[in-house]
């Protein structure tokens, strides 16, 4: 059995190592069908539909296809790949084997190894672009957390209340009892703190 | 594959943002006229609207004029402001030191507001303790309870 080794993306076609030329996509898609039908009789609206999807052509570029593949093959010595079977189609030489080789990076288990067409690509577990962005999401978010929380602890405010014969003195700092003259006391709540500028000790009726 | 543990995981993140920005959703909503005429800092004038506060003061005894402007967080009285903008007009010495001692060359401002039948004080705690007696007209944020 003689290998014909198809190479992927250029299609260009190889048997014993010797190019054969190149095909266009519609020539490859053609003479894969043939190939991986072994043997089988397939007639010109098949291969048209595969060769040409979605796309309306006439049945002559079908035989043109035909005859570009067989003048690539023809010129490594290498006959009656194809056969044609008058009015029916065409069909592949069981003597022939097709092989396809795709590029290193779409490959996963080393170099030089074949993958056939309609093999499932191999799957690659890179983070797909919703986890990035949720990631990405994640990481801001939690930097904010952390800058707004460092800024509260920093600046944060500490209202101390004390209570000095049933009244309530509230305020931010040390409160000073030495300097409440409760003689002079008539509320309920009072609020104390450091006057500006000379930060003496004050206090004042809230309640 | 994203799965819901970890959507979970971010709406989790997402709500204690909102829970920490809180403060600052909420001064958003201020709409009050500010006024304190203290010894030894002089007549402050201060305005705040959707979320912006502008203060003046003006000194009594050294005739120089601060503006300041920043935003406003406030939630349950107590308050934190971070400036923005600053000028102060009839000062001299700007050196470094002098900036670096002056309360009006803070970049951050907190403290406590603090309501009663018989006034209205501003408890600071940053840059320093001081208190205030402050005449607040108009509501600080979307929730304010001391709202006139």
């Amino acid at each position: 059995m003689v290998n014909i080794l198809l190479k992927h993306p250029e299609w260009e076609l190889f048997v014993n190592e010797k190019s054969a030329g190149r095909l266009n996509f519609a020539e490859s898609k053609v003479i894969t069908m043939l190939a991986s039908a072994g043997g089988d009789i397939l007639d010109k609206h098949q291969l048209l539909d595969n060769g040409w999807p979605s796309k309306i052509v006439s049945p002559n570029s079908l035989n043109v296809a035909i005859k570009n593949i067989r003048g690539c093959l023809d010129s490594v010595d290498c006959q009656d790949v194809i056969i044609t079977h008058p009015k029916r189609g065409f069909s592949w030489n069981a003597a022939y084997h097709l092989e396809h080789e795709y590029p290193q990076e779409e490959q996963v288990w080393g170099r030089g190894t074949l993958l056939p067409l309609n093999a499932s690509k191999p799957t690659h577990h890179s983070p797909s672009l919703k986890q990035i962005a949720l990631l990405t999401l994640n990481g801001m978010v939690v930097i904010y957390i952390i800058a707004v929380s460092l800024f509260y602890l920093i600046y944060k405010v500490e209202l101390q209340c004390q209570t000095i014969d049933d009244m309530s003195f509230c305020g931010v700092g040390k409160l000073r009892q030495d300097k409440i003259t409760n003689a002079a006391l008539s509320g309920q709540k009072y609020v104390y703190g450091y006057r500006f500028p000379d930060k003496a000790f004050i206090y004042d009726k809230l309640e | 594959m994203i799965n819901l543990s970890n959507i979970l995981f971010t709406a989790s993140l997402l709500v204690i943002a909102f829970s920490l920005s809180t403060p600052f959703i909420n001064g958003a909503g201020c709409n009050a006229l500010l006024h304190s005429n203290t010894e030894g800092l002089g007549e402050l004038h201060g305005r705040c609207e959707q979320g912006i506060i502008y203060v003046t003061v003006s000194h009594d005894i050294t005739k120089q004029t601060y503006s300041a402007k920043g935003r406003l967080a406030y939630i349950g009285g107590y308050y934190f402001i971070v400036v923005d903008a600053r000028e102060i007009a009839g000062v001299n010495n700007t050196s470094d030191d002098w900036k670096k001692g002056s309360y009006f060359y803070r970049n951050i401002y907190a403290g406590v507001i603090q309501y009663g039948k018989f006034g209205t004080y501003l408890l600071s705690s940053s840059p320093e303790p001081l208190i205030m007696n402050i005449d607040i007209r108009g509501k600080m944020g979307f929730i304010s309870p001391h709202y006139e």
